[in-house]
């Protein structure tokens, strides 16, 4: 009879069935999560991660626009950015790596702009600094996405989970990036939830070069001054070239400086930058994890290197002699240097600076007013003070741009370019304001003496895209020339 | 309910049938005596295997397998002797003959039944044979195939009657043989032997095994038939396929063995992954590996952990009324391992040892320094540069030692292989113990595999109604890694080797390692001395593997079996890595740890009956089975350490102690499973099953899924019409339709989940949750419907014999990936859409060309597979992982409707371009070379593969040969990628420094050297495949220890084989056999890329029995 208990025993093991398949991950559903501040805050986080990303803005973006500057030339994979006749397969698929992770931040950001409102254990007070820092970060990765492929698949919460969504213009996209940043704006506080997180003077910081772009240039003067004239801010004193460790050494935690920075940590392995290494020649002593040496220059057949100021410490800061066959002259950039480094650096990316503001502020007075101001040069001559070695607030003769030289539009402009030129060589912003300004296909011709084709300033909508968004035509909705 | 109201059934028709029978049949004895009908010719083959059984016992299992009655008196069961009988598919007259050998009785055969009657007093009429010459006496002696001396063999005089048995030492002896005679000698397993006398007074004889036995047993999926009664596509490989040359997995030694069965390796490492691909792929994201079944026991993985030495039989399940029983689990088809276990009688002893030289394969030709020089001055030359070495510099490398790199890292290495096996047992308990040890040392420096084996199993009788049954496995694994990651410009190990410049010694005058990436300053950035990944790098694995069950077998009632097992498989692993602090690479010393923990426990509950009446055969299966699987992981790490001496001894010791990480899966299956055999007079054959699963992987609501199966044969040859055919000695045909599924993904996919990460804020660590990039969908099963049509058909006595299949598989419900426009943020979801084709013809032929003195077997397979993606999500392509070799960064393999699966897509080269720069086909004439004009340029799926074994022997001496191959399969050499990356000083094949294109010299294999040269993923990469190998070539001579009459050793053999020795092949990188991401992805098939290369070997050993 024994076997017929087993039947029985078979049979109670059924009934449980139900039961015994259910499964019980040891992990977090997003069901009952984003309720409590700190899971909120782990949402936030969790936007900062692509955004950081060794494809994104961890390495590969700089590395892209740098190869495009005037003053860096590729190597290797990325010499064919440097041809000005648009991308190569192996760059369209880097590219799209980098609108992957703009849009994984973006969705992440929608998750937050769509759960915190419902969070059960927040502060009304707090769900509205949370949601300006969610829409911050939105509006910012559409900022990068606009910029570089003009009008995109514009995707809120509201729509997050359609797969087809046809590409918008690049003035909806600039629309909604302006009401995300004015929302953050309004909401953020004075300072950022943490060292890296958004402030609200980081949110009028995008704002004012958002509307340097769209050309409402009084609207970005606005904003540039009110950070310029915050007092929360100020420039890192420089005496020596050394000096500008302060600002872009690996040890920094923070700086007077700084309004929005990417952090990186090198003691945390897979949390820091990786960019440097795409500056540095293996073995340089600058970076100790290796070189790939990708962006190169040439201290005198490159005129924008030939013509740089010797005394000025940028110069000497910014760039070492490194030869590997390409001849004697061959430098390259060690802005972003790491002596320390075991795996990536320590270096934060430093997006938005001081420097920057009072750069945008002396182009928006000029272009606001038409025609530069004495405090827009004053502003400017506080960045090229600094350069060389004086106090920042107190007038130099000795170095000082004096308005009468500078007196047009066209002449004040172009000194502010050449100043962000070399106040931000080898931070990526380079070749985007070149773009902005309108000068891009002229100052290439004359630097490097190569047309800029029309494919070139704008990335093409990836594969990934519009073989899966029926809403978007893979010709007809795809940028010229791809 | 069923299966109670089937018990009771049985037990109401039991015994007072037959009892009844008897005795009306008792009452008619006097009448029957009289009529003697000679017996000779009927058909009804029996086999037996009884050692002083009791005749009730014989005539009971005589009866079940004819049909046909004793009839006998109390009287006779009085006097009657044990008997002895080891016969099989024996006609009845032979066996009736062995059975009454040493009995006062004798028979005689009337309609259908025995009658037994006592032997008259005198002899009847002699026949004339018997009486003419002087009898003799016959001694002799009677081995197996490998010289063991047989206990029990049957030795009985051609239509006479006597017979004997032979003893422990395989001896026999008949008294008062005629001289003439003729002895028949017959075994369970063995062929029966002729022995014509011709005086002889001793003779002694091997038998051999008999390859295609009909009466064999053939293990299949929760149970066991008659390899007559099979109804659908089973493959067995014996003991001897296994072990004929030293594997380090089991699974490496069925490649060319079975229809239908591509064995594959990933790689030549030791421990190395091996693909397995039954009757095609049928899966996208699911693994296509088969399930293994290890004595009964479902087991997730590779068996590695087995030793080719305790295998009793490996069954390969193909078509799917035989995997169908498997249900979820069998879409992949089914490999049936069951390991050797005890027999009653003597303890034996065998002891196994082989030990083996590898040597690798072959080693690629490159440039030679001078070669280098010259080729890298001509880069610079064409790219307007000034020459990187001057003359003086080139010619010296021409007198100066050049660094071969490959021989730095390759070399002969030894291979050894021991095993000891003791089993035995007596009539209620048996039992078999083994140990083994496999050290395999790698044809790379400083990699190994070893294997450390324990075995236990033991099974008792407690009563006629109880059994129990125990295995154990006990197994160490322990190697040391050095695999080479298939990077790029040399950054691993093996790129390294082949690309390092020989114009560079590997050390620098001061003992220390060179630095390769900054020697020259047109060297790749990225490329690392082979040494430092040789010696400055440990990557260790240990595993412990224990793999335990346990069974109790009920028998109430004859006829009727309950099963009851439980069974854990349970795997330790910890693999150690170290980077030791090492200047040329930045190194501060960098360790990680990481071990995983995988249970899994299995209850099976399996009643089993079966029933004859009449004609009418029928047996009933059917179970309950619960197994669930856990795996846990656990790892940690840290950067920057002061000393070497530490690896992985103190993690928290590092300068910079990294993030510890941890996980957790398991899943649950439960199982409902079913099946009939039914067969009618031997000739018309049928099984249905059925079998219900649920798991815990599927969403709600479609957790649960059935699957059945049914099919059909027809024993031709037992048809009148066929059976007195000549030539035709056995045919049998066989059709099936069956479903089986496929828990493709893995568990928590239906599942909206977070997993967490760090950013950094500050200088500090935050938490970050948010959803993976996967988009959680709604799933169910993949299933595989299958048709399978077969014949296997013996000729000339069975002399010849051939099984052929053709089927068709269609699996339906594929689990894809379907990929979501980027910009959602998710990249992808999975959903049941889509169709994978596959059909395809085997056959297997096996004969023995010579009997007699000179014995000559061959057996030969061949399968056709053709295999093709039918339905895809929105027609969309799947596209095979992108390869980055530092200058091509694209995808070779794709999965489109109507295509074949994993085909190689890419650019057509038409030649150069007046420049030397390689010109691409235009396809759509759009005056651009863009991604649309790429078109299919391979196929990594074989139009054929095939296995030949032969095997000749002469007296003591034994030559096998075994061949193996594939036909008409691509390889995407991308080995070779190398050569279009022509601006990062990597050493190249003399071929290319000899044969690239020069403003005089354009028609070549390669372009013009220059750093400006863009390649693409092109047709230039496409290599064919095929490939004939003689896998193994084996000279054994038996040595005659039965004439030294030495007692305490069985059989002794020597042996010396070489596998790999010979391979015809077209392919030009080190070996066709190759699949570098067969382990990690379903599609990414038939890619070559820096991978650890094969070997062959040369192997002496000795196989010797007590």
């Amino acid at each position: 009879m024994r076997y017929l208990y087993i039947l029985v025993l078979g049979l109670f093991v059924i009934s449980s069935c139900k039961k015994t398949l259910e499964e019980h991950p040891e992990s977090i559903a997003a069901e009952n999560f984003y309720n409590k501040p700190a899971e909120v805050e782990a949402g936030l986080n969790a936007i900062y991660s692509p955004l950081r990303d060794g494809g994104g803005l961890g390495a590969l973006y700089q590395t892209q626009l740098e190869c495009y500057a005037d003053y860096f030339y590729g190597r290797g994979s990325h010499a064919v950015l440097n041809t000005y006749t648009g991308l190569d397969n192996t760059n369209i698929s880097r590219v799209a790596g980098m609108w992957n992770l703009f849009y994984l931040a973006i969705r992440n950001a929608n998750i937050m702009v769509q759960k915190i409102p419902l969070a059960t254990s927040v502060t009304d007070a707090d769900k509205s600094r949370y949601l300006a820092e969610a829409r911050f970060l939105r509006a910012l990765n559409y900022f990068y996405l606009v910029r570089n492929w003009a009008g995109v698949p514009l995707r809120t919460e509201a729509n997050m989970d359609s797969i087809n969504v046809k590409r918008s213009s690049a003035a909806d996209v600039y629309a909604l990036v302006v009401s995300d940043l004015l929302f953050a704006e309004a909401n953020l506080l004075d300072a950022g939830r943490l060292a890296g997180a958004p402030s609200k003077w980081s949110a009028k910081a995008v704002l004012s070069e958002v509307y340097l772009w769209l050309g409402r240039y009084s609207d970005a003067d606005v904003e540039a001054k009110a950070v310029v004239g915050s007092g929360k801010f100020s420039l890192v004193k420089v005496g020596v070239v050394s000096d500008f460790d302060k600002l872009y050494g690996p040890d920094v935690v923070t700086s007077t400086e700084e309004i929005f920075y990417l952090k990186f940590s090198r003691t945390t392995p897979g949390q820091g930058w990786q960019y440097p290494i795409y500056a540095f020649y293996p073995n340089s002593g600058y970076y100790p994890p290796g070189g790939y040496y990708t962006f190169y220059s040439d201290s005198v057949n490159n005129k924008v290197l030939l013509n740089w100021d010797r005394r000025d410490l940028r110069y000497t800061y910014n760039w070492y002699s490194q030869t590997f066959g390409l001849g004697a002259t061959t430098v390259l950039n060690r802005k972003f240097a790491d002596r320390q480094a075991v795996t990536a650096a320590g270096n934060d990316y430093p997006m938005y600076r001081y420097a920057d503001l009072l750069l945008f502020y002396a182009e928006a007075e000029c272009r606001a007013n038409s025609g530069p101001t004495a405090d827009g040069m004053e502003k400017l001559n506080m960045v090229h003070r600094r350069a060389y070695g004086k106090d920042p607030g107190v007038a130099d003769a000795t170095v000082d741009f004096a308005l009468a030289d500078y007196s047009t539009s066209d002449a004040f402009l172009d000194l502010v370019q050449r100043e962000r030129g070399y106040e931000d060589c080898s931070e990526g912003k380079r070749w985007l304001d070149l773009k902005r300004m309108g000068i891009v296909k002229q100052v290439i011709l004359n630097i490097k003496g190569l047309t800029v084709a029309d494919k070139h300033l704008l990335w093409p909508i990836p594969t990934t895209e519009y073989n899966y968004n029926k809403a978007i035509d893979p010709t007809k909705d795809q940028n010229p020339g791809y | 309910m069923v299966l109670i109201a089937i018990c009771q059934v049985s037990k109401a028709g039991g015994n007072p049938f037959t009892n009844c029978l008897k005795m009306k049949l008792t009452a008619a004895l006097l009448v029957c005596t009289i009529l003697q009908v000679n017996a000779r010719g009927f058909a009804q083959k029996v086999t037996l295997s009884e050692r002083n059984a009791s005749p009730e016992k014989v005539f009971s299992l005589i009866e079940k397998q004819t049909g046909y009655k004793f009839v006998y008196t109390e009287t006779f069961l009085q006097k009657a002797n044990p008997i002895t009988v080891h016969l099989q598919n024996a006609p009845l007259d032979q066996v009736l003959t062995v059975c009454f050998s040493n009995q006062v009785y004798t028979w005689s055969i009337l309609n259908k039944m025995i009658v037994v009657k006592e032997k008259p007093q005198q002899a009847p009429v002699a026949t004339p044979e018997l009486a003419l010459p002087p009898p003799i006496d016959v001694k002799g002696v009677i081995r197996d195939e490998k010289g063991n001396p047989i206990l029990g063999a049957t030795v009985m005089v051609k239509g006479g009657s006597q017979s004997t048995a032979t003893t422990l030492d395989g001896s026999f002896l008949l008294k008062g043989v005629s001289k003439d005679a003729v002895l028949l000698i017959s075994y369970t397993g063995y062929k029966t032997e002729e022995v014509s006398l011709h005086g002889r007074n001793e003779i002694s004889l091997s038998l051999s095994i008999n390859p295609r036995n009909l009466n064999e047993i053939v293990v299949i999926g929760y149970g066991m038939v008659r390899k007559r009664d099979l109804t659908g596509s089973v493959s067995q490989v014996k003991p001897a396929e296994v072990t004929s040359y030293p594997t380090n997995n089991i699974v490496n030694a069925l490649q060319g063995r079975a229809t239908g069965v591509v064995v594959q390796q990933n790689n030549g490492a030791p421990g190395g992954g091996i693909s397995v691909r039954i009757r095609g792929t049928n899966s996208i994201l699911g693994g296509n590996e088969p399930l293994y079944v290890i004595d009964g026991f479902p087991y997730s993985g590779n068996p590695v952990f087995l030793q080719n030495g305790d295998i009793e039989s490996i069954e390969i399940l193909k078509d799917a009324s035989s995997i169908a029983i498997y249900g979820s689990r069998g879409a992949n088809g089914v490999i049936i391992i069951t390991t050797r276990n005890g027999r009653s009688g003597k303890t034996l002893v065998d002891l196994e040892t082989g030990y083996s030289v590898q040597t690798p394969m072959k080693y690629i030709k490159l440039m030679n320094g001078q070669q280098y020089a010259q080729f890298y001055n001509e880069q610079a030359t064409n790219d307007g540069v000034a020459p990187y070495f001057t003359q003086q510099q080139v010619d010296s490398f021409a007198k100066g030692p050049n660094t071969d790199w490959q021989h730095l890292v390759m070399h002969s290495a030894p291979m050894l292989t021991t095993s000891l096996n003791v089993s035995g047992g007596n009539d209620k308990t048996k039992f078999s113990m083994s140990a083994g040890v496999f050290r395999q040392d790698g044809i790379i420096r400083n990699s190994d595999y070893n294997r450390y084996t324990l075995r236990g199993t033991l099974s008792h009788d407690i009563s006629k109604v109880f059994n129990v049954s125990y295995n154990m496995y006990l197994t160490r694994l322990d190697s040391r890694h050095q695999n080479s990651g298939s990077s790029n410009r040399g950054q691993d190990l093996i790129s390294g080797m082949l690309m390092a410049p020989p114009t560079l010694t590997p050390y620098l005058p001061d003992g220390s390692l060179r630095r390769l990436n900054t020697a020259y300053s047109f060297i790749s950035n990225v490329i690392v001395n082979p040494m430092v990944n040789l010696y400055r790098i440990t990557d260790n694995g240990k595993s412990d593997q224990v793999f335990s069950n346990a069974a109790l077998t009920i028998r109430p009632i004859k006829d009727l079996s309950i099963r009851i097992s439980g069974g854990v498989q349970n795997e330790n692993s910890r693999s150690d890595y170290y980077a030791a602090i090492e200047p040329t690479t930045n190194s501060l010393g960098g360790a990680s740890i990481s071990t995983t923990q995988a249970t899994s426990f299995l209850n099976e509950n399996v009643v089993t009956y079966s029933k004859s009446i009449g004609d009418h055969r029928l047996s009933f299966t059917g179970g309950f089975t619960y197994q669930d699987y856990v795996i846990t992981s656990l790892s940690g790490s840290g950067t920057g350490f002061l000393s070497d001496v530490i690896q992985t001894g103190s993690l928290g010791s590092a300068t910079t102690p990294g993030i510890p990480g941890s996980s957790y899966q398991k899943w649950t299956l439960l199982s409902w499973l079913g099946r009939i055999n039914y067969s009618y007079a031997d000739k018309y054959l049928a099984t249905v099953s059925y079998r219900r699963d649920g798991s815990s992987r599927y969403s709600e609501g479609d957790k649960w899924s059935n699957f059945p199966s049914a099919a059909l044969a027809w024993h031709m040859s037992s048809e009148p019409w066929l059976k007195s055919s000549n030539f035709v000695s056995d045919l049998k045909m066989r059709v099936s339709y069956g479903a089986t599924g496929s828990t493709a993904v893995n568990p928590y996919q239906t599942l909206n989940q977070l997993s967490s990460g760090y950013t950094i804020f500050g200088d500090a660590l935050n938490t970050t949750y948010a959803p993976s990039t996967v988009l959680p969908g709604r799933l169910k099963w993949e299933t595989t419907d299958e048709w399978d049509a077969g014949v296997d058909a013996g000729f000339l006595n069975n002399r010849l014999r051939l099984t052929a299949d053709v089927y068709v598989k269609k699996t339906k419900n594929l689990l894809n990936r379907v990929t979501l426009p980027s910009s959602m943020g998710y990249t992808t979801t999975y959903q049941n859409v889509g169709e994978i084709q596959n059909k395809g013809l085997e056959i297997g032929v096996e004969s023995d060309i010579f009997k007699g003195p000179v014995k000559w077997t061959v057996a030969g397979n061949i399968s056709f597979n053709r295999n093709k993606v039918v339905k895809l999500y929105q027609h969309q392509d799947i596209y095979g992982g992108t390869i980055y070799t530092g200058s091509l960064s694209d995808f070779v393999n794709l999965l489109r409707e109507g295509q074949p699966f994993g085909v190689f897509y890419g650019y057509k080269e038409i030649g150069y371009t007046s420049k030397g720069d390689i010109q691409y086909e235009d396809r759509n004439k759009d005056g651009k070379i863009t991604a649309d004009d790429k078109t299919y340029i391979g196929n990594p799926n074989p139009r054929f593969t095939y296995g030949l074994n032969s095997v000749v022997g002469y007296k003591g001496f034994e030559l096998t040969v075994f061949i193996q191959g594939t036909q008409g399969n691509d390889i995407y050499d991308l080995n070779k990628a190398s050569s279009l990356d022509l601006g990062m000083g990597l050493n190249l094949t003399q071929d290319q420094f000899y044969n690239h294109w020069t403003p005089t010299n354009t028609n070549t294999k390669y372009p013009k050297v220059s750093r400006s040269l863009s390649g693409n993923i092109s047709n230039r990469f496409v290599e064919d495949g095929s490939y004939l190998r003689f896998r193994n070539i084996q000279l054994a001579y038996n040595l005659p220890v039965s004439n030294w009459r030495l007692s305490w050793c069985r059989n002794l053999q020597l042996y010396v084989s070489g596998q790999n020795l010979i391979t015809v092949t077209k392919y030009s990188w080190y070996d066709p056999d190759i699949n570098t991401y067969g382990g990690s992805s379903s599609y990414m098939q038939g890619i070559d890329y820096y991978t650890y290369p094969t070997y062959k070997s040369v192997t002496f050993g000795i196989r010797c029995g007590f």
